[in-house]
């Protein structure tokens, strides 16, 4: 599903090694926590799978295919087939919570006569079929996380990248959006959570990748926070 | 956003949804977006009027380049049979030179009788004085830029005495005529660069003021083609509106200019014809519209390529 190849990227301008020869590779349906201090390399982790950034060296591999070829409209297609989870929860404060879907919906040209079901079900699922009509301002910071999650999925997508995704939240939500993202993970999609919190690390076990100063110090598949 | 339906609740059109896009960006930058609507406007009168005072020039223009001719003034003859014989002869080398359109040949006879015609106070001079013209070809050229090529030719035929022509006031006048149109045409150059410039800037301001939205539709995975969308229609737009308010500025007062300068110098061949009006004004639409276009696009372009 996801791998990297002898993988560097160098920000030119301020000479920094955000990732140095990175190899990996994350299976189909996998879980993967990606955990490291700040600045350790986890966002531009993350931007190297959506190719918001490209790498200076090696080559990252989505479903078998190189993003190096990935020019112009493919990239906007290739982010289709991915969804983001920000710890800012990125929602557009203009529109309600099914708008907010809709709008995913409209941008991935999602058939129309599929909008109402998919917006419905995907309430469900994060369990604010209640609030399609309020807008984000008028929801708590955990119900906000959870229609970004809702945002993320509503799509289909065959991977999930959260980045921090419980930065903000107390310990009984944070909880709450990793069981609703096993949940999600379950149903087949690989997800790449990107954390620093020990709690989350050590409670759910998972494969556990460990960056430090851009590099992969430690792949543990059977998980736990070590820094 | 959306237009709720009994059976699609959250069915809409997507043309709609740009439409309504472009006029939430234009309602969230009023400020930009009459400064630009008014610089448009501005400019596409400016250019409407010089494109119609350029026009009525070359119709002036084209009606003294009819007028422009080569008098050639032959040698004086002494008789009328030798003199014919000589006007035959400078017709036959003319004929061989190229870009000339006609050439006449007028007896001194012929010249005294229309003179007296044009002039009848004449008539009682004549009687006491010889007829003191001369032998003449009248010579009309194809292109009177090439009048002083073909007259330098002409001096050299034998039997040619003289020649006149108004070469200096013709080419005074289209000197005078060409500069002024440049300068207009530079004017409107520089104005059609504002403006350009004036659009950019909206649609920059528009989508740094959307800036939150546009980075959730890049991360959604939204092509340029629809990011862009409501822009370039905001640009379209405003340029149309630019055009409709020149329309509306341009089509009466020109008719009311025309009517009074037909008035006031009717020598003066000023074109009234409405449809011709109209002919210029939708040219300056669609130069708008491709300002509008062009402009947005290469605002937007710029954007996205530097949120990248």
């Amino acid at each position: 599903m996801v791998e990297f190849h002898r993988v560097s990227l160098e920000y030119p301008q301020t000479q920094t090694l955000a990732l140095e020869e990175i190899n990996l590779s994350i299976k189909k349906g996998e879980f993967v926590y990606l955990t490291g201090h700040s600045g350790a390399g986890k966002s531009s982790f993350l931007g190297l799978i959506i190719k918001s950034i490209v790498p200076s060296k090696g080559q990252v591999y989505i479903g078998g295919e190189s993003l190096t070829k990935y020019k112009g409209g493919r990239v906007a297609y290739h982010r289709r087939r991915i969804g983001m989870v920000f710890q800012n929860h990125s929602l557009l404060d203009h529109l309600s919570v099914a708008a907010n879907l809709e709008f995913a919906l409209r941008i991935t040209e999602a058939p129309k006569r599929d909008w109402n079901d998919r917006i419905t079900g995907i309430l469900r699922t994060v369990g604010l079929a209640h609030k399609s009509k309020v807008f984000p301002i008028q929801l708590s910071q955990g119900e906000r996380q959870r229609v970004a999650i809702a945002r993320a999925v509503i799509t289909n997508p065959m991977l999930l990248l959260a980045d921090e995704p419980t930065g903000n939240l107390d310990p009984d939500v944070s909880w709450e959006i990793m069981e609703l993202l096993s949940e999600i993970n379950l149903k087949g999609t690989t997800i790449i959570l990107a954390t620093h919190s020990r709690e989350i690390v050590e409670q759910q076990r998972r494969r556990t990748l460990t960056l430090r100063k851009g590099k992969l110090v430690r792949d543990d598949p059977n998980g736990g926070y070590a820094l | 956003m959306t237009t709720r339906t009994a059976g699609m609740p959250y069915e809409d059109k997507t043309v709609s949804y740009h439409l309504k896009q472009a006029w939430l960006a234009f309602r969230a930058n009023i400020t930009a977006g009459v400064a630009t609507l008014s610089t448009m406007t501005l400019t596409l009168t400016l250019l409407a009027l010089v494109a119609l005072v350029t026009i009525n020039l070359e119709t002036i223009v084209r009606g003294l380049e009819k007028d422009v001719q080569i008098t050639a003034f032959l040698a004086p003859a002494e008789n009328i049979s030798l003199a014919k014989a000589q006007g035959e002869a400078v017709l036959t080398v003319l004929s061989g030179i190229a870009g000339i359109e006609s050439s006449t040949f007028i007896s001194r006879a012929e010249a005294f009788a229309k003179l007296k015609t044009e002039y009848p106070a004449l008539e009682g001079v004549s009687k006491q004085v010889d007829n003191p013209l001369a032998d003449r070809i009248v010579i009309r050229v194809q292109n009177p830029r090439t009048i002083e090529e073909i007259a330098a030719q002409v001096k050299t035929i034998v039997g040619v005495a003289e020649l006149e022509y108004g070469a200096d006031f013709v080419n005074t006048v289209l000197i005078t005529l060409e500069t002024v149109r440049n300068i207009g045409y530079g004017l409107v150059l520089l104005l059609v660069f504002n403006t350009l410039l004036n659009i950019l800037n909206t649609i920059r301001v528009a989508m740094f003021a959307r800036r939150d939205e546009i980075q959730v539709m890049r991360m959604i995975g939204a092509t340029r083609g629809f990011i862009r969308a409501p822009y370039v229609l905001e640009g379209l737009a405003l340029a149309l509106l630019a055009s409709l308010f020149t329309m509306a500025i341009i089509f009466p007062a020109y008719s009311t200019i025309a009517s009074r300068v037909s008035e006031l110098v009717p020598f003066i061949p000023i074109i009234k014809d409405p449809f011709l009006v109209l002919q210029v004004l939708g040219a300056i639409t669609l130069l708008g519209l491709f300002l509008g276009l062009l402009g947005s696009l290469w605002a937007a372009n710029r954007y996205l390529r530097e949120a990248e």
